[in-house]
């Protein structure tokens, strides 16, 4: 009852003048940025970012995550109209959803992913409002050593689901972690890795790490792959959006369902972002729904349950955020990123005092007016915000560059910090060539000092006692879930060698034909 | 042939190695007391530092002797649009260009590098319309001026001499002081 009036609470300040304007910006913004293939919704949310240094707290959270939230759905437009896929977690989308377009029925195709967007929206984050109290209550009773564990638990987890390489994901993950070593240390006020030079005392300032490397980065990466011709719009007549039936949604229920838990689950799994939980719902789709033989030729089961995965996992990441301060994916590392530079560090306390309380149900409640907002916005305003497509990729990309410098240089009016963003944009289009991917770094350097802070906390309180995180139940429980998480890639590099090896056994035939 | 392309892919972890070794030489060297009992502010970094170079030495001695295929990203997945290819000249032409405004920030002022530098990166990304390319490498740039520095009080760098000058007329229209 308490918390259904939290939430009330919570809902009236997201109607206010303060907080409608930015959740419908970070809307609009959402859907900008995801339809432009290459831009996506981490550099839409990081591009706001230095833009809220001057706002309220609430309004600031709430411009960020309405930002992540549409940008799980607005893909859909491109990648089932155009066969463009703004993110990779679009994909799945166009397999089915472009088939439909081909026979016709393409204001069907966004339909489905309307509702499915909805359904995964409104259901993820009800699930989230009934665990947010669990999961801070349990939260409370961590010290130093389950903190650790925690954080350990997501940086294992994170560098086991990233990327397709483990190695390179742990890699980028060893970077960020040395990263936030740099500095003058809290405890001994030592100076590690300064190199001699005053800008670096304080630190490396992780907005602008954050900026330059999904930023600036991605965009020097995108201008090295050539940018896309993209096809100017259909004519207005194929873009718009067709309701499916109650009876056709009553004979998906299985999928909805289905589709929903999971992405709810792994979204709370830190790592499995968007896109992840996106094939993964559309693998199981594959295996266990009622026409998995026919999926890929165009069915809307093809754009469901992918869709429902994507928006679904964004409720799914606000709880450990939330909770226990631990971003799971790259947007809500960002959005970590914010809280701290309100002076605010989330996790159990936020919900303890009436004043954060409500700060956190406003955020809450911003996820339900959100994906209904973004929903809305779909359904009206698709012809609208596919002429995004329209502005030149190159000019946009070059207004962009210049959004994240200026991003860098807003933070402290510190021309050092432009210097910062461009070291950091060069290590992301080498992260980019190389394939080590960018959200470990990123966890690596926000959670970094807590990590440390956490581990000499506890070495100190247990005399330098390094069993202590296998005797907690709860730190040895996250430690033997990090163990799984390490073993992951290896059991799923071993599998893929068996089945790549019983493909050959196989194919000789098929290969003597051709 | 085949020692070759594996010692090409083992490259870019033998980089990282060396950094690696290199900052774990430098731990040695951090100054500071240590209190008897505590672990001092070398032992995180140290870990961290351990941990890479395991995994580095680990990864190339998979390439060289079991030939571990190289990593691929979640972007592979993404069909290849018309237009898309293999550009990393152009990559390294817009570092460059990014270097430059940088470097001329200070002296031009954020709008009359900001021009040049819309124009330059969008340029680079193969845009060659001129006439749209002139026009929003000029309203760009007064755009974002406006926005930052009469929405979002950001100081952006003025430049010196006659740039400064000249972007103090134009915050005067605009109506920025």
């Amino acid at each position: 009852m308490d918390v259904l009036h939290s939430l009330g609470a919570g809902l009236l300040h997201v109607l206010s003048f303060e907080d409608l304007p930015m959740l419908l910006l970070g809307l609009l913004i959402g859907m900008a940025v995801s339809i432009m293939p290459g831009l996506g919704l981490v550099m839409g949310v990081v591009l706001a970012l230095p833009f809220t240094y001057r706002m309220h707290i609430e309004p600031a959270i709430i411009l960020l995550t309405a930002i992540y939230v549409s940008g799980t759905y607005a893909g859909c437009f491109t990648a089932i109209l155009y066969r463009i896929p703004g993110e990779p977690m679009d994909v799945p989308l166009l397999w089915d959803g472009y088939s439909m377009t081909q026979r016709g029925e393409a204001a069907k195709a966004l339909g489905w992913a309307l509702v499915a967007a909805l359904a995964g929206g409104l259901i993820s984050s009800a699930v989230m409002v009934a665990l947010a109290i669990p999961f801070s209550n349990a939260a409370l009773r961590f010290g130093p050593p389950e903190y650790f564990a925690a954080v350990f638990f997501g940086f294992t987890s994170i560098a086991a689901l990233a990327g397709k390489s483990f190695v390179n994901a742990f890699i980028s993950l060893c970077i960020g972690l040395w990263i936030a070593t740099i500095g003058v240390d809290q405890t001994y006020s030592a100076q590690r890795f300064t190199f001699g030079m005053p800008v670096l005392m304080g630190g490396l300032p992780y907005v602008v790490i954050l900026v330059g490397m999904y930023g600036l980065g991605e965009l020097i990466s995108r201008l090295g792959r050539g940018l896309p011709k993209i096809e100017k719009p259909p004519d207005e007549q194929t873009v718009g959006t067709s309701f499916p039936s109650l009876r056709e949604m009553w004979a998906l229920r299985a999928t909805f369902i289905r589709s929903s838990i999971l992405g709810t689950i792994l979204g709370i799994v830190p790592g499995a972002g968007a896109t992840i939980t996106s094939f993964i719902s559309y693998g199981i789709e594959k295996q266990y729904g009622k026409r998995r033989d026919q999926l890929g030729k165009g069915i809307p089961e093809g754009i469901v349950a992918p869709q429902i995965g994507s928006t679904a996992s964004v409720a799914g990441h606000m709880i450990p955020l939330l909770t226990l301060g631990l971003p799971g994916s790259g947007a809500t590392a960002v959005i970590l990123g914010a809280f701290l530079l309100h002076g605010v560090q989330p996790g159990p306390m936020l919900f303890t005092s009436p004043d954060s309380k409500i700060v956190v149900y406003s955020i809450l409640a911003s996820l339900f007016v959100g994906v209904i907002g973004m929903c809305l916005m779909g359904f009206l305003w698709i012809k609208v915000v596919v002429k995004v497509l329209e502005i030149p990729q190159a000019v946009l990309v070059a207004i962009v560059m210049v959004f994240c410098i200026v991003g860098a240089y807003a933070d402290r009016n510190s021309m050092n910090d432009v210097w910062v963003i461009v070291v950091f944009g060069l290590l992301g289009f080498l992260f980019e060539r190389f394939r080590f991917p960018i959200a470990p770094m990123v966890l690596g350097v926000i959670l970094g000092p807590l990590a440390e802070s956490s581990f000499i906390q506890t070495m100190v309180s247990y005399n330098n006692d390094w069993t202590v995180f296998l005797r907690h139940p709860i730190s040895g429980s996250l430690i033997g879930l990090s163990i799984i998480a390490l073993a992951y890639p290896a059991v799923r590099e071993i599998l893929g060698r068996k089945s790549k090896a019983d493909s050959i056994v196989l194919q000789p035939h098929v290969g003597g034909e051709s | 042939m085949l020692l070759r392309g594996r010692l090409r892919r083992s490259a870019a972890y033998a980089v990282i190695l060396c950094c690696a070794a290199y900052l774990y030489y430098l731990t040695q060297h951090i100054q500071f007391e240590l209190v008897p009992g505590r672990v001092g502010p070398d032992a995180w970094p140290k870990i961290v530092l351990v941990l890479l170079l395991v995994t580095c030495i680990w990864q190339i001695a998979r390439i060289l002797i079991f030939g571990a295929a190289p990593a691929t990203s979640a972007d592979d997945e993404l069909p290849l649009a018309e237009g898309e290819g293999d550009y990393t000249y152009l990559a390294l032409l817009a570092i460059g260009v990014t270097v430059i405004y940088a470097l001329v920030l200070p002296i031009l002022g954020f709008f009359v590098a900001t021009v040049f530098y819309i124009a330059a990166i969008a340029y680079v990304g193969r845009y060659r319309r001129v006439l749209p390319l002139v026009a929003t490498s000029l309203i760009a740039p007064i755009v974002l001026v406006f926005v930052f520095m009469k929405i979002v009080y950001v100081a952006l760098p003025l430049g010196v001499g006659p740039f400064k000058a000249l972007t103090v007329v134009l915050l005067k229209i605009m109506g920025v002081h």
